[in-house]
């Protein structure tokens, strides 16, 4: 124990006497560690800006899903999904995927269905099919839609060529054009008609509803109400008449990926299913691979600048181990075992990759906090990215990573050293 | 006690040892002179396990040092070897003290360390030197510190290179005097290569490197116009001491007197 103890303490103080040295031959381990430190909190913090900022307003995680009739001559034609449908079995499949963050489901009401409009006096009866999508879909987008209750007035948006419609009309009848916002709460009533059966004859349901607002929602127009409104209605009318159909189909699916680099295998899953895909597949694949260069030039950048700080610390630590060949060579006469000298060796320069990992983190972290609040100065177009500075974790990795580099470049030189040729360098 | 069997050692082309063969026994002085670069170094290192001859073995107690592994080897030199050399070889970084100390550091088996290093203080006259870094210190101090150092572990046998070559006529009259007592007192064997006629004062055995080949060679009658004319004790303290942890048996039952020998 005893034994133990007074070498350990021997051990040390050698390295000690000698770590000043040691620490001027390694002192690229902090450029490198620097560089680091400040490179990934900074990557991090420029893909999340890419992300949130950029790529999630081009919805590029999105994925928009047909029925099979829109694509004729192959050619994508997204308004047809109005007469498709996609089974509600392939919609339960791909609502499961893993990859799959969120799922908006458009449903069509499968009645003959109008619109019944009253404006100043004239009326209108046009045939509008009733679409509904999640109140989630559309939250934010239009005022009051989230606050849907299933009850009646029926919220409905509508699609803004209904303003360039009614416009038209007023302009021919001689009176001034609406603004978009006068005619928000313009009460209307959707007429829907029961299919004819053996003993009665078709019959019209008046629902009374109101305009909340006008959107583009999808490429085709439709009159758009919660989706809960019309799977409510399907079924209590597939109960009161005992049809046998479900009264609702699904025309159409958004959906979002976890991840874009999910996109494109998700979207050739479902194209496998007979589904037409819509996607930012190419934006996302072209950025992904924006990205993958970026990275790669910086790990190649990392890679070589690891590689000199190696080639260079081991060339000092053969610098080292030349300046010190007399006091190895004197221990091994004494009676120091090769293997003791090689972990002497290691060992100190462990230690004082410990203290230069250390080192290097708080330079880069000083300078990635500098950096950051310069960089809307350097760079205008970066000036909204968010950088945070470097965690716990990565001073530990700082260390860690820090202490490999050393010891590494350090054991071919202590080997060196132990294989000095013993009894001629004693002879100095 | 150490046994050199048919060695031979070349480097590349050149054979600096020829069929050497040669016995270390206890508690004698063996001298090997030779021309320079004659092989007498090389063959100090062979016998110490630091070089492994071209062909031939090394035997201690009957064993083949060279069979052993670095780790076993090692520990036989820092407990059955002691080094002297012309240059002293101390660790600049320590203190005189803590290259005598050093040895002992790292052999598991030291026990009385500080004791017997207070010992061979006294015993070398070392004192006033003790806590100077090498550095600081002359010829002859230096040497006694190496000394000390190599006898610290109470080896079985000393291997000087050239112990005086470095040395005024005095001080390697004492250390040659040193070399003679520490023979008597502790009982250790040594192995001088030098070319310092003197030692053959107090040399048992005689040899000569030539041509490669050990040869052993008859004492001249008249050895040196500058024999050493006291011991080194007579100069310190006219008093030698064993090494309180080498002792006889009857001895050993009263671990803490120091037993004083003639």
């Amino acid at each position: 124990m005893f034994y133990i103890l007074r070498n350990i303490a021997l051990i040390t103080k050698d390295s000690i006497r000698n770590i000043f040295r040691t620490m001027i031959s390694s002192f690229g381990i902090i450029i490198l560690i620097a560089f680091v430190v400040m490179y990934i909190p900074f990557r991090e913090s420029v893909k999340r800006y890419l992300e949130t900022n950029i790529f999630g307003k081009l919805a590029i995680n999105e994925i928009v899903i047909y029925p099979p009739n829109v694509r004729k001559n192959n050619i994508i034609t997204p308004s047809s999904s109005i007469s498709g449908e996609i089974s509600a079995e392939k919609i339960r499949r791909i609502a499961a995927f893993p990859e799959i963050q969120t799922m908006h489901k458009v449903v069509r009401l499968d009645f003959k269905t109008k619109l019944h409009i009253s404006l100043f006096g004239y009326t209108r009866y046009p045939y509008v099919p009733i679409c509904g999508v999640s109140k989630e879909y559309l939250k934010g987008k239009i005022i009051g839609w989230q606050n849907f209750k299933n009850t009646q007035p029926v919220p409905i948006v509508a699609p803004k060529l209904v303003i360039e419609m009614l416009n038209e009309f007023l302009v021919i009848k001689n009176m001034p054009p609406l603004e978009e916002n006068a005619l928000k709460g313009l009460p209307l009533n959707i007429l829907i008609f029961e299919p004819p059966m053996e003993n009665r004859p078709e019959k019209e349901l008046q629902i009374p509803s109101t305009l909340l607002g006008f959107a583009d929602v999808f490429p085709f127009p439709t009159v758009l109400v919660p989706s809960e409104y019309i799977t409510s209605f399907a079924e209590m009318k597939r109960k009161e008449l005992g049809l046998k159909k479900r009264g609702y189909k699904y025309i159409m699916a958004i959906a979002t990926v976890k991840e874009q680099k999910y996109l494109p295998e998700v979207a050739r899953r479902i194209q496998n299913m007979g589904l037409v895909v819509e996607s930012q597949q190419d934006i996302a694949s072209k950025t992904n691979k924006a990205l993958e260069i970026i990275d790669r030039f910086s790990y190649a950048v990392i890679g070589i600048l690891l590689f000199i700080t190696i080639i260079s610390i081991f060339n000092s630590y053969l610098n080292i181990v030349y300046i010190r060949s007399y006091s190895f060579s004197l221990k091994r006469i004494i009676g120091v075992s090769k293997l003791r000298i090689i972990l002497e060796f290691v060992l100190e320069s462990a230690i004082v990759g410990t203290l230069l990992g250390a080192i290097g983190f708080f330079l880069g972290d000083r300078m990635l906090s500098y950096a950051s609040q310069k960089i809307g100065q350097w760079i205008p177009a970066l000036r909204n990215i968010v950088v945070t500075s470097s965690s716990e974790n990565l001073l530990w990795f700082s260390i860690f990573f820090s202490i490999v580099i050393s010891s590494l470049s350090a054991l071919l030189p202590a080997i060196f050293a132990s294989n000095i040729n013993l009894f001629k360098a004693s002879r100095k | 006690m150490l046994s050199v069997q048919n060695v031979s050692m070349s480097f590349k082309e050149r054979n600096v040892l020829n069929n050497i063969t040669f016995t270390v026994k206890e508690n004698t002085i063996n001298i090997i002179m030779g021309k320079s670069g004659s092989g007498k170094s090389t063959l100090l290192g062979i016998m110490s396990g630091l070089l492994k001859p071209t062909s031939g073995q090394v035997l201690f107690m009957g064993n083949d040092i060279y069979r052993w592994g670095d780790f076993r080897r090692s520990r036989f030199r820092n407990k059955t070897i002691g080094f002297v050399f012309q240059f002293f070889n101390l660790l600049p970084d320590l203190t005189a003290y803590q290259n005598i100390l050093y040895p002992t550091i790292i052999n598991p088996f030291s026990q009385n360390r500080r004791k017997d290093v207070d010992y061979l203080i006294e015993y070398l006259g070392l004192e006033r030197i003790i806590h100077n870094y090498p550095r600081t210190l002359s010829g002859g101090e230096l040497q006694r510190v190496a000394i000390a150092r190599a006898i610290i572990n109470r080896p079985k046998i000393v291997m000087a290179d050239e112990p005086t070559g470095n040395l005024d006529d005095d001080t390697a009259d004492q250390i040659i005097s040193l070399f003679n007592d520490i023979r008597k007192t502790q009982g250790i064997a040594f192995v001088v290569v030098t070319h310092e006629t003197r030692f053959l004062n107090i040399a048992d055995t005689y040899y000569r490197i030539e041509n490669s080949t050990l040869i052993k060679q008859p004492f001249p009658s008249e050895t040196s116009t500058h024999a050493p004319s006291t011991t080194f004790l007579d100069n310190q303290r006219k008093q030698p001491r064993r090494l309180i942890a080498i002792k006889s048996p009857q001895q050993s039952k009263k671990p803490k007197k120091r037993v004083i020998a003639d």
